[in-house]
């Protein structure tokens, strides 16, 4: 109580004080607001994203499960269903586990406007391993997933709003999905999206059994609940333990390990390292936000050092003192603050448009009841940072040199141009570590776009060819459909070329990875090889994608079934196999199950440049079938226009539509599209991080520009004893200057520091560019040091053009 | 009431030091109303503000209410200031920002005491000074001679045992100053111990005794 006594006649006496000098104020208030505000903003997305609980129950105990081969050549290795029942038979260290498949599949609903939606086969116990429960009605069950059950499906709270107008009665209902009946027994939460992007999941063995039957079919992954109290390296080893033994007994096994990774790492991927680089970021512009009011404040302390001595003198204690300047402060964060949510909700929507689409959970970001907790501890924070340290500094002035009507000497104290000294290096060392981010940045985003994608993404149009399941899984099937889609699509106004591929580039990270095996090969060497991806794609493929031949042919529609099997690789692989010979002739040979080509030698009669695929930072070793000899049909057209693809795009969907009813035209975008977008991430961080350094460097100069124009104005007696010693201006300006850049160098030191640590902890996000790489150091140093400069020079020259008589007068 | 003995101050200055104050041996009885008069530089507000507890870097012994103050630290002298000695500086040193009846208020919040409490002492000593009318203002609104009344309003507001004074009517013209003199005459009567600083040999007339600093030394 004795801590709060008089606390109402302090915060009365810091506004009255505050009323009286309104600039300061003002700007001590827009510089809180600007940091508060950004921290705010890019918290509420942190906290949609990553913080708030996910939709499973004690998420830390979930895990993902794979295999790879033992020296890691092959990474990712996926599971059959007979190897899942294995593992969960053989695993002590894991309370549960179910499977599904690695990626999404579509599944179409008929109708007047018939929808092609993503989902899952997952094994009957899926919900429970996870610990999700369904909003309404019942998630799957055990007994929902065996050989010859009825067909039923759990919907996503999504689908369910759009397609059937949230109504719980769907539950119990039968709908069709992809030309198969299934009951409808539940609806999921709006927030359970897991996979993501997934919206339907039905039971796996009443759905594919030839394929779960088959220990050579590999399709899945697991997802795995640890028992209590087992660590994931136990599970790990555990899971080795059984994968090694299995491969000693079957003549699939691929793979001799196991990957156990937390399911939280594959959920957020790559989002999770970048939003946190972000928030610690926007934090340091807060912490530069901070010291520039701090330095404010400080030198409004110095302004009221006879007022503060005199309350000394009056009976006032140190830490009443302290808590009368800390309740200024405190009225400056409010203020802050309020300015700060203002901005937060406004910048808000902007910041999200300018985050990757496929952050999961980016949707639920808001300005809510947790982002103002954070934001009022964050001004909380703020007031305590930016005012104690001036409060305890003011707080213990000479009370008889300041009662007695000025300084001995000339000019601040000792500690306080320590302190100021120290804000000045603090806020450039931040600018600098940020300057240094986003430079690092940007050359990262300069570097993918300069990217050889190994095809022209400009001018194209990608669609998928949704089928219903069962139709169009015969070679004959899908050379008519192509055929006719080609045909028709080469004849519309605008169109180049046009031609059809399994998956389009930039579809995803996963895709078709094979083993194969290089004629000439041991099996131990062969079983080194890294995964290929695999592709399908009609005569004409390349010259479309304008992806160059470097050797041999194309496809033709001579490449049928019953034709010798032939292949296509890229630049990497045929370099990487033949890096002497000529690679046209060559064979090589991959398992494909139910196929003629099954273990076959296939020639290869192509060799085309390496494209980018699955992302733009890194190629992959290709291989190409012909769409005639491959178990896979094409599910993508694309299609090289003269102008704007997206223009042609209603007359390609009516095609499609026409050709069969039954099929949809779905996914359809500009090639130059996906290519932005997967620029995307890339681009967001270095927009932010630019921002982030910009304001960081605007406050910097202001604060050095601040402290060196009041000590100046203190130390104008001081100049004008120098200058009537003969001093002459050019000696002022080098010892102002001098002194005010004295603490920005010991900051570009400590930044350079800073930058390198920044650097380490980025360096998963950059792309050609090294973390320390010293051109982006020492443009960034150059760029703050200029500031700086430009920032005490004005003050400095102020301090030169002194007339020596004013100045001698002045008190 | 005071007792200095052997009292010294000095500062460090490049191999040396330079003394401000030398041997002090001086005794203020209770109730007295003294001056202390020297020519410029002679010590005399560095003296004052030994006395007042400002400053607690000297050699010698300075003894209070019995206490010894050379062997008090920080936090315990400055109690003792705050419950037993009131100061009226030459500058007034009123807080611009408050009203008078701030200005009056303020000692009273630092020593904790209760708002209602504080409300009845304010008013008491408004009267007392015959300056109610004006508790409104602020200071800048207020003349030399009624800043110098509030500031000794607010020097006895705590009801101190001693009021220390360095040259309170500097700033005043000569029926202000008088005003002053006449009021600490009147304090003094009314029991409080009085130190004052002054240059003026009128205004040392008040008190009941003077001592003369000179480079220091105490000559008188």
């Amino acid at each position: 109580m004795t801590l709060l006594r008089g606390l109402g006649q302090d915060l009365r006496y810091a506004a009255r004080s505050l009323r009286s000098r309104p600039l300061l104020v003002a700007v001590a208030v827009a510089v809180l607001a600007l940091g508060i505000g950004a921290s705010t903003a890019v918290f509420s997305v942190v906290d949609a994203v990553l913080l708030r609980p996910l939709p499973f129950a004690d998420a830390r105990r979930l895990v993902l499960a794979w295999q790879r081969s033992p020296d890691n050549s092959v990474p990712f290795i996926e599971v059959s269903y007979p190897d899942y029942l294995d593992w969960r038979q053989q695993a002590r260290a894991f309370e549960s586990m179910a499977i599904i498949p690695t990626v999404n599949q579509g599944f179409v609903l008929p109708g007047d406007e018939p929808l092609q939606v993503q989902g899952r086969l997952v094994s009957g116990n899926f919900f429970d391993v996870l610990g999700a429960r369904a909003l309404v009605g019942r998630t799957l069950r055990p007994d929902d997933d065996r050989a010859g059950a009825s067909r039923v499906v759990v919907l996503g709270h999504g689908l369910w709003q759009r397609r059937f107008g949230g109504d719980p009665a769907v539950v119990g209902r039968r709908i069709v999905v992809d030309g198969t009946p299934m009951d409808v027994v539940g609806v999921m939460p709006r927030f359970f999206r897991y996979p993501p992007k997934a919206e339907m999941w039905t039971p796996v063995v009443p759905a594919i059994p030839e394929a779960v039957a088959n220990r050579g079919v590999c399709w899945a992954i697991v997802v795995g609940r640890l028992a209590p109290g087992v660590r994931l390296a136990q599970a790990r080893g555990e899971l080795n333990g059984i994968v090694a033994g299995l491969a000693k007994t079957s003549p699939y096994a691929p793979a001799d390990a196991a990957v156990v990774t937390p399911l939280t790492d594959e959920f957020f991927g790559p989002a999770r390292p970048a939003l946190l680089v972000l928030l610690a970021a926007v934090l340091l512009v807060l912490l530069v936000a901070c010291a520039n009011v701090s330095a404010l404040l400080l030198a409004r302390a110095a302004d009221r050092q006879r007022e503060i001595a005199v309350r000394l003198a009056l009976g006032a204690s140190r830490a009443r003192l302290v808590r009368q300047l800390l309740c200024e402060s405190a009225l400056i964060a409010l203020a802050g603050v309020v300015g700060g949510i203002v901005m937060a909700r406004w910048s808000l929507d902007a910041l999200v448009a300018l985050v990757p689409a496929d952050v999961p959970r980016l949707q639920d970001a808001a300005i809510d009841a947790r982002v103002l907790a954070f934001t009022v501890a964050l001004a909380a924070g703020a007031a305590l940072l930016a005012g104690l340290a001036p409060a305890l500094l003011a707080s213990r002035p000479s009370l008889t040199d300041a009662l007695e009507g000025g300084a001995r000497t000339a000019g601040p104290g000792r500690a306080q141009r320590r302190l100021q000294g120290l804000l000045v290096g603090t806020e450039a060392a931040v600018a600098l570590v940020l300057l240094a981010g986003a430079g690092l940045m940007a050359q990262t985003f300069q570097n993918l776009r300069r990217v050889d994608l190994g095809y022209d993404p400009r001018h194209v149009l990608a669609l998928e060819v949704a089928a219903p399941h069962g139709k169009y899984e015969k070679p004959a099937a899908w050379r008519s459909l192509y055929q006719r889609l080609v045909e028709r699509v080469d004849r519309l106004p605008g169109v180049e070329a046009s031609a059809g591929v399994f998956l389009r580039p930039l579809w995803g990270q996963m895709g078709n990875d094979w083993f194969f095996t290089v004629e000439g090969q041991s099996d131990a060497d062969s079983r080194r090889n890294p995964h290929v991806n695999l592709e399908s794609v009609t005569p004409g493929y390349f010259g479309t994608m304008r992806t160059p031949l470097r050797r041999g042919r194309d496809f033709t529609d001579r490449d049928a079934e019953g034709a010798p099997g032939v292949a296509i690789v890229s630049d990497g692989f045929a370099r990487r196999y033949w890096p002497v010979q000529d690679p046209i002739g060559k064979r090589l040979q991959i398992p494909l199950p139910e196929s003629p080509y099954h273990l076959t030698w296939l020639t290869v009669v192509g060799v085309v440049a390496d494209a980018r695929y699955r992302e733009i930072q890194a190629s992959r070793l290709d291989l190409y079938l012909s769409y005639l000899q491959s178990p896979y049909g094409p599910r993508h057209l694309v299609v090289r226009t003269s102008g704007d693809p997206l223009a042609i795009a209603p007359a390609v969907r009516a095609i499609v539509r026409d050709v069969d009813r039954d099929l949809l035209a779905e996914d359809i975008t500009s090639m130059e599209s996906l290519v932005e977008a997967a620029l995307g991430g890339p681009r967001f961080g270095m927009q932010l991080l630019s921002a982030f350094a910009l304001a960081a460097l605007a406050l910097a100069a202001l604060g050095t520009y601040g402290v060196m124009a009041f000590l100046v104005g203190r130390r104008t007696r001081e100049i004008g004893v120098r200058m009537a010693l003969g001093a002459r201006g050019a000696d002022v300006l080098s010892l102002v200057l001098g002194q005010g850049l004295r603490p920005v160098l010991a900051g570009l030191a400590v930044g350079a520091a800073g930058s390198l640590a920044l650097g380490r902890a980025i360096a998963s996000l950059l792309f050609g560019v090294a973390p320390h790489d010293a051109t982006t150091m020492a443009g960034a140093s150059a760029v703050l040091a200029a500031v700086a400069a430009a920032a005490c020079y004005l003050p400095a020259r102020r301090a030169a053009r002194l007339d020596p008589a004013v100045a001698l007068r002045r008190e | 009431m005071i007792q200095l003995r052997n009292l010294e101050k000095a500062y460090d200055q490049g191999g040396g030091k330079v003394y401000v104050l030398r041997r002090i041996d001086a005794e203020v009885k209770a109730g007295e109303f003294v001056s202390i008069m020297g020519p410029s530089g002679a010590g005399k507000s560095t003296l004052l503000h030994i006395l007042g507890m400002h400053d607690g870097a000297f050699t010698g012994e300075f003894v209070f209410l019995d206490q010894p103050v050379h062997r008090l630290g920080r936090k315990e002298r400055l109690e003792l200031q705050k419950r037993n000695i009131g100061f009226v500086f030459q500058s007034y040193h009123l807080l611009d920002d408050l009203t008078v009846y701030e200005n009056l208020e303020v000692p009273l919040s630092y020593r904790d005491v209760k708002r209602s409490e504080r409300q009845a002492i304010v008013a008491d000593v408004l009267d007392r000074f015959h300056i109610v009318g004006k508790k409104d203002l602020y200071p800048s609104q207020l003349s030399g001679g009624q800043q110098q009344l509030v500031a000794v309003a607010r020097a006895v507001v705590a009801n101190p045992k001693v009021i220390l004074a360095d040259e309170p009517t500097g700033n005043l013209h000569s029926d202000q100053g008088r005003e002053i003199m006449e009021l600490f005459k009147k304090l003094n009567a009314e029991g409080t111990t009085i130190i004052q600083v002054t240059h003026s040999e009128v205004n040392a007339g008040y008190g009941d005794r003077v001592i003369k600093l000179r480079d220091g030394w105490i000559v008188e």
